[in-house]
């Protein structure tokens, strides 16, 4: 057991447990920020993509101890009221269905347009392909993806 | 579990009377959920009324509908909330929308066979209208006129002769004096909300993190539990040895529940981790499973005859086809995997369970967290005092996907085993691993059709038979030993295609492969063979598809309108880009017809790719447009993935795949653009979760054969590779 304090959506948090207990674990099943979702638990799916130093990671297979410094964003974290330009956007394009795997898929893509000024429909789906739906909304997805970074461009 | 948990404001209390949750969503911002006991007190309360079980209306105006379907994505939560604003004269976004645990008075909460809007048309707009109709009574005794000079919209009743208003909450008082309306009539037609598209009312909590599905929900002291099933189908735990997995600290127990071996512990990976180190020994069945292989064999013996319906004619001078097709099992692989939070404590049952089975959720948590003696004694209380509830509560959370495998309560049962047995409140959350290999899977299904045909195309004859597991027979078993299986013939018989002479018949097995309901079911494998054969038929007669099948459907203008829709839209028969082919499909489920026209290429790799499809649905009276085209795009890439991708192998005894690697699901890449056309009917609603799904796998085989010449009789479709 080690004692860690972790940055989560701007607050600091601190947990103690093994160095080796993936992150989506000590976000879900310690801290209790659900919003976080499991899916395979292999990094296959996608479901528990969150933020670490502003970079998409996969927390169902990243340890704890790897976190360091980095600090941490979840779904919680994104904004206070829907507003982020990816949530309005995903508002608009109505993309939700059964909704488990939406976290992944809004965290993915904010990593996505965190880290490239301009997204071409190749950059997107080569980011999102391995973020699963059941569901099937990936053209909706793609749509408000695509919808988000033209509004961050439009405003520039 | 307390010193891991830093936020106090966690808590849960619970006496006989009242249940109360405090449950941080996020760190900033308190909900406070109360779930009273439902009772006769409850609908008279002095500051609402609720005249029918689903509608509540407050005197600080809110209105709230208890939704008694199960959201599995499918967008009920809108649909039904419309079918009640249309009638009490509300606009969606007026009515505050809740979930509803299971409770009797909603009659069946089953959610499934696209049945949802179908079988709540009439009674959620009755519901409104009552509501409706009472306010109006109420409003005119308020202003001592007639009730024709009283007029309800947006939540307030409008005096037409001194333009007065009243909103609805203001009207309770009275209302509670009077008598609920027993006949109302209803809108046929100038609707305001339903056929809009308004936003789908679920949406918001699910793009934050704080919708709550299976493993969401915050009590305090609770354990995580997952458990370990028997690998072999129809096996049983012999022993097991838990010594090093109990040294784990922070893992609490391990023991034998009546599935398999259940692990608590303080978080989900200790659990996971106490699995690795566990010691199982499991015994095979003695009954062997029949391999999918050799149900190529089986097509020889008789069957139960499904349908056989029109006249032999000599078959002199006709040609004949024959041809097999084969598909595999299928898993539902939801998303969120099998999970439920259950507490079991002083003889009360609390569930939140994913679950598209409320009813039977009750009943296996009854059968699991109530001692007979108790069951017994509460039987005999209730028939001395009728209205007696039993204290077990089932809380439908959000299901992350359905499509079927959640109408199973097998989940149910093991939370609240595991709850029972701890004394603590457990939240049940499966592995992948576990979630692939003891699903209750589509049926491997393998058909022989043969058809003769006339020298102008028209068919003489067509046979239809298939092998595979009873659904029926797995879930009910001997309901209907030597009788057929609705779920394994439905869409093979009744088809609308001119046939001088059909016969369906299904060579029935029993086996200990858990079997059930998936996104579609029979008519998913029938579709496919029919649509696959019905093109072959067309290139024998050298006819084009879409001729062939218009040829075929000239009783049928609903049909007909479908399939012209799709083809029109699409282009067909227009020149597409190079090394770009069209094949389509045509087909029938849940009272609505479904067209579909695939787009494809085949790269240099042999690998098939889809464009585009374009899809047309005739659904009748269409209440959400938008809902409509979201659950086509859906099942579109529902069916494509089983279609072009999943399949689940049964080897030894057990499932050789484990998670997404090897059963592997459609992703964005590959997913087409999808374009859906709806034809506005005015009969009923028909079904829309499900029958988007049996047109895409054969319209894309028969693209295919138009790009290749091979005629891909096999799920997965897979292309030979050219050396």
């Amino acid at each position: 057991m080690s004692a860690y304090t972790l940055t989560i959506n701007g607050k600091p948090h601190k947990v103690t447990t093994s160095p080796h207990t993936p992150l989506i674990w000590v976000l879900r099943d310690i801290i209790g920020l659900t919003g976080t979702k499991f899916g395979c638990g292999k990094g296959f799916c996608g479901a528990c993509t969150v933020h670490a130093g502003g970079k998409a990671i996969r927390s169902c297979i990243t340890r704890v101890e790897d976190i360091k410094d980095q600090p941490i964003v979840t779904i919680e974290g994104l904004s206070a009221d829907n507003s982020h330009p990816l949530q309005q956007a995903w508002i608009k394009h109505q993309v939700t269905q059964c909704g488990y795997c939406q976290s992944g898929q809004i965290m993915a893509a904010a990593a996505l347009l965190n880290q490239h000024k301009a997204v071409t429909e190749p950059l997107i789906e080569q980011a999102m392909s391995s973020v699963l739906c059941r569901c099937g909304t990936y053209q909706r997805i793609r749509q408000a993806i695509l919808d988000a970074a033209q509004q961050r461009h439009d405003r520039k | 579990m307390t010193e891991n948990n830093p936020d106090q404001s966690l808590q849960l209390r619970m006496d006989r009377r009242q249940f109360l949750i405090l449950s941080a969503a996020g760190a900033t911002s308190l909900v406070l959920g109360i779930y009273p006991e439902i009772s006769e007190a409850a609908a008279t309360h002095a500051n609402k009324i609720q005249p029918v079980a689903w509608i509540e209306i407050h005197r600080d105006n809110r209105i709230v509908f208890h939704m008694s379907k199960s959201e599995m994505g499918q967008g009920v939560t809108t649909s039904l909330a419309m079918l009640v604003a249309e009638e009490l004269h509300v606009a969606v976004d007026q009515l505050k929308v809740e979930q509803a645990g299971y409770d009797p008075r909603y009659g069946n909460q089953n959610t499934g066979g696209s049945n949802s809007v179908q079988s709540n048309w009439q009674r959620l707009r009755e519901a409104g209208a009552i509501t409706r109709e009472l306010l109006i009574t109420a409003a005119s005794r308020h202003w001592q006129t007639s009730k024709h000079e009283c007029q309800a919209s947006q939540a307030q009743v409008h005096n037409l002769k001194t333009g007065a208003s009243l909103h609805y909450g203001e009207l309770i008082d009275l209302a509670h004096t009077l008598p609920v309306p027993k006949h109302v009539a209803l809108k046929s037609r100038d609707f305001t909300v339903i056929g809009t598209s308004p936003p789908r009312v679920d949406l918001p909590s699910k793009i934050n993190g704080r919708a709550k599905y299976g493993a969401d929900i915050a009590l305090d002291k609770i354990l995580t539990a997952t458990v370990v099933h028997c690998p072999y189908f129809g096996g049983q735990l012999t022993s097991f040895d838990a010594k090093a997995a109990l040294a784990i600290p922070g893992v609490r127990h391990i023991f034998k529940i009546h599935s398999g071996v259940a692990i608590v512990a303080d978080n989900y990976w200790l659990a996971d981790e106490a699995r690795k180190k566990l010691k199982i020994d499991w015994q095979r069945p003695s009954e062997k499973i029949i391999p999918a292989s050799e149900y190529r064999r089986l097509l020889d013996n008789n069957g139960f005859v499904a349908e056989h319906t029109g006249t032999l004619v000599d078959m002199t001078g006709t040609q004949k086809l024959e041809a097999v097709y084969e598909l595999p099992y299928q898993a539902h692989a939801t998303m969120e995997p099998m999970s439920c939070t259950a507490y079991v404590h002083d003889g009360h049952v609390q569930v939140w369970a994913p679950t598209q089975k409320p009813g039977n959720a009750f009943n296996v948590a009854r059968e699991h967290g109530i001692s007979p003696i108790s069951r017994f004694f509460d039987k005999a209380w209730n028939k001395l005092f009728p209205g007696h509830h039993d204290d077990v509560h089932i809380h439908v959370t959000q299901l992350g996907g359905g499509f079927g495998r959640r109408f199973q309560s097998d989940f149910v049962a093991e939370a609240v085993q595991i709850a029972k047995e701890t004394g603590r409140p457990i939240r049940l959350m499966w592995s992948r691993e576990e979630d692939l290999q003891h699903d209750y899977y589509h049926p491997a299904t393998t058909h022989r059709l043969t058809a003769h045909l006339h020298a102008d195309g028209s068919i003489a004859s067509w046979q239809h038979k298939l092998v595979g597991n009873s659904i029926n027979e797995y879930l009910w078993p001997s309901s209907n030993g030597k009788g057929g299986d609705h779920s394994m013939t439905g869409g093979a018989t009744h088809l609308p295609y001119a046939m001088t002479h059909r016969s369906v018949e299904y060579v029935k097995l029993t086996s200990i492969v858990p079997v059930g309901f998936w996104r579609s079911v029979g008519d998913f494998h029938n579709a496919f063979v029919k649509e696959s054969f019905i093109d072959e038929l067309a290139h024998a007669a050298r006819l084009d598809p879409l001729q062939y099948r218009k040829q075929l459907l000239g009783h049928h203008p609903e049909l007909l309108a479908v399939l012209q829709l799709a083809a029109d839209r699409a282009g067909w028969g227009k020149t597409l880009s190079a090394g770009h082919f069209h094949g389509i499909a045509l087909h029938s489920a849940n009272g609505s017809h479904v067209a579909e026209v695939a787009e494809i290429s085949i790269d240099d790799t042999q690998l098939i790719r889809v464009h585009k499809v374009t899809c047309a649905i005739d659904c009748g009276t269409v209440i959400n447009p938008d809902g409509v085209r979201a659950q086509m795009e859906s099942a579109i890439v529902f069916g494509l993935t089983a279609a072009l991708k999943s399949a689940i192998t049964i080897e030894d005894g057990k499932v050789q795949q484990s998670n997404f690697h090897d059963f592997s699901l459609l992703t964005m890449q590959e997913t087409p653009q999808v374009e859906t056309y709806i034809i506005k009917g005015t009969r009923p609603p028909a079904g829309v979760g499900e029958p988007g799904v049996p047109p895409i796998a054969p319209a894309v085989a028969n693209a295919v054969f138009a790009a290749t010449g091979q005629r891909l009789r096999r799920l997965p479709l897979r292309l030979q590779k050219q050396a």
